[in-house]
C-alpha cells in the first residue's frame, strides 16, 4: 500500500504553441477522412521550438503551477523528471539542470526516472516512497518526454499520434487526492514493439494493442479489488491517451461510459495523465482511477481518493 | 476451428456500420475500408475467441480467406497433412 501521508495537491501544465497539422499530413500519408476523427483523435499536436529543452518545458509546467499555488522552492525535498527524452545526452540529469534553473535548494535531491506513458503513475509511488524513506516533506514531480525529438517524420504509423507537453505535480502532506494500493507490470518480451532505433521511433502497433487491451483492463480490475471499491463507485476513469482508438477500446472492455476524447494535443505521453487530472475537482472527483501504458511495455495503475 | 461466420461476426462487431457480409472472401481488408487498427482489433478478438495466436508480422492475414487459411494450419495436427 502506498504512502497516505502525501497527495496530490496541485498540478501545472504546458503546452508548446506550435502546432503540426494533422489533416493535412493524413492526406500526405493516404489515410481515410475519418481515420483521423475516429481511430488517432488528435488534429493538431503541439511540437516544442527548435531551441526548447526538455528542462525548458519542465520550467514552463512550474510556472503554470506556480500560477494555482504560490510555492517557495526553498521548501522542495525532492525534484523528480519522468523522461527518454531528456536534455542532451541524458548527463547530467534533467532533474538537475531543472533544480539549477528553478534555483532550488542544495537539499533538495533530484534524479529522472526512465520510463514514458506509465511513467506518471509509477513516479507517484516512486515520490511518496522516497518522501516516506527520507523525511521529506515536498516534492516537485514533473513529466516531459518531447518526442519530436525522435519522431521520424516520413513514418505515418507514428507522426500524428504524438504531442510535445511537460507537467509539474506538487506533491505534499496537504495534496487533495491520496494515493491508493497500485498494480504495476512489465512484458519485457514486448520492449521492441515501441523502441527508438537509430534515433528514431519506431512502433509496431498491433502489439502495443495487444498488450493494452489484454493487460490495461485487468490492471484496473485488480486496482480496483485492491482498493476495495466498485467500478460504479468511481468518479473518473482516467486512462493514458495513447490514441482514441486505444481509449474507446479500453472503455468498451471495461464496459465504462466513453468519454469525449481528451488530448486534441495527442498522445503527450507520461504527461497525459497529470494533464487530465489537472482539469479535475477533487471534490465533485473524490475516486478516480488513473493507468498509464505503453513503452517497456509496461502498466501502473491505481487509485486516487480525496482526502 | 474458426469458421467464416465467427470472422465476419467479429468484423461486424469491431466495425460498426460496416457490412461484414458483403465483404468478398478474397477482397483486401485495406481496399475494403479495414484499417491497420481494425485488423489488429479484429485478431485480437479471433484469438480471445477461439485460442489461435496469430503472427506478430501479420501483415499477410489481410483478407477473410487468409484468415481461415492461417486458422486451419494451426488446428491442423503436425504431420496430420503430410501423407
Amino acid at each position: 500500500m502506498a504512502s497516505d501521508r502525501f497527495g496530490i495537491a496541485a498540478i501545472g501544465a504546458y503546452l508548446p504553441e506550435q502546432t503540426q497539422d494533422n489533416l493535412s499530413l493524413a492526406r500526405k500519408f493516404g489515410f481515410a477522412n475519418d481515420f483521423l476523427e475516429t481511430k488517432i483523435g488528435v488534429v493538431a499536436p503541439r511540437l516544442k521550438a527548435a531551441g526548447q529543452e526538455t528542462s525548458d518545458l519542465c520550467v514552463e509546467a512550474f510556472s503554470d503551477l506556480q500560477a494555482a499555488r504560490s510555492i517557495d522552492p526553498a521548501t522542495i525535498d525532492l525534484a523528480v523528471v519522468v523522461t527518454q527524452n531528456p536534455d542532451g545526452h541524458g548527463l547530467p540529469h534533467t532533474s538537475a539542470i531543472v533544480h539549477r534553473k528553478l534555483k532550488l535548494p542544495k537539499s533538495c535531491f533530484a534524479f529522472d526516472v526512465s520510463l514514458g506513458c506509465s511513467g506518471y503513475v509509477a513516479a507517484l509511488a516512486i515520490v511518496t516512497g522516497f518522501l516516506d524513506a527520507t523525511g521529506g516533506r515536498r516534492a516537485l514531480l514533473f513529466t516531459a518526454d518531447p518526442y519530436s525529438k525522435v519522431i521520424d517524420p516520413d513514418d505515418r504509423n507514428t507522426r500524428l499520434l504524438f504531442g510535445d507537453a511537460a507537467s509539474a505535480t506538487l506533491i505534499d502532506a496537504d495534496g487533495d487526492w491520496r494515493l491508493g494500493a497500485f498494480d504495476l507490470g512489465t512484458d519485457g518480451q514486448k520492449s521492441h514493439a515501441l523502441e527508438v532505433r537509430n534515433g528514431r521511433l519506431a512502433m509496431d502497433g498491433r502489439i502495443v494493442f495487444d498488450f493494452c487491451m489484454l493487460n490495461v483492463p485487468a490492471s484496473i480490475v485488480r486496482t480496483l479489488e485492491g482498493n476495495g471499491v466498485t467500478k460504479d463507485e468511481v468518479s473518473r476513469f482516467v486512462l493514458h491517451t495513447g490514441s482514441k482508438f486505444i481509449v474507446d477500446s479500453l472503455r468498451q472492455r471495461l464496459g465504462v461510459s466513453p468519454a469525449a476524447f481528451p488530448a486534441p494535443y495527442g498522445n503527450t505521453v507520461s504527461s497525459s495523465i497529470p494533464m487530465q487530472l489537472k482539469e479535475l475537482d477533487p471534490g465533485t472527483n473524490p475516486v478516480v482511477v488513473i493507468s498509464g501504458f505503453g513503452v517497456g511495455l509496461g502498466w501502473a495503475t491505481t487509485l486516487l481518493r480525496a482526502f | 476451428m474458426v469458421t467464416e461466420r465467427q470472422v465476419r461476426d467479429v468484423i461486424a462487431r469491431v466495425r460498426e456500420n460496416f457490412d461484414a457480409n458483403a465483404l468478398g472472401k478474397h477482397v483486401d481488408f485495406d481496399e475494403a475500408g479495414l484499417d491497420s487498427l481494425d485488423q489488429a482489433s479484429i485478431l485480437l478478438s479471433l484469438q480471445e475467441e477461439t485460442g489461435i495466436e496469430f503472427p506478430e508480422d501479420a501483415s499477410s492475414l489481410n483478407t477473410i480467406d487468409a484468415i481461415l487459411n492461417y486458422a486451419s494450419a494451426q488446428q491442423t495436427p503436425p504431420g496430420h497433412d503430410r501423407g
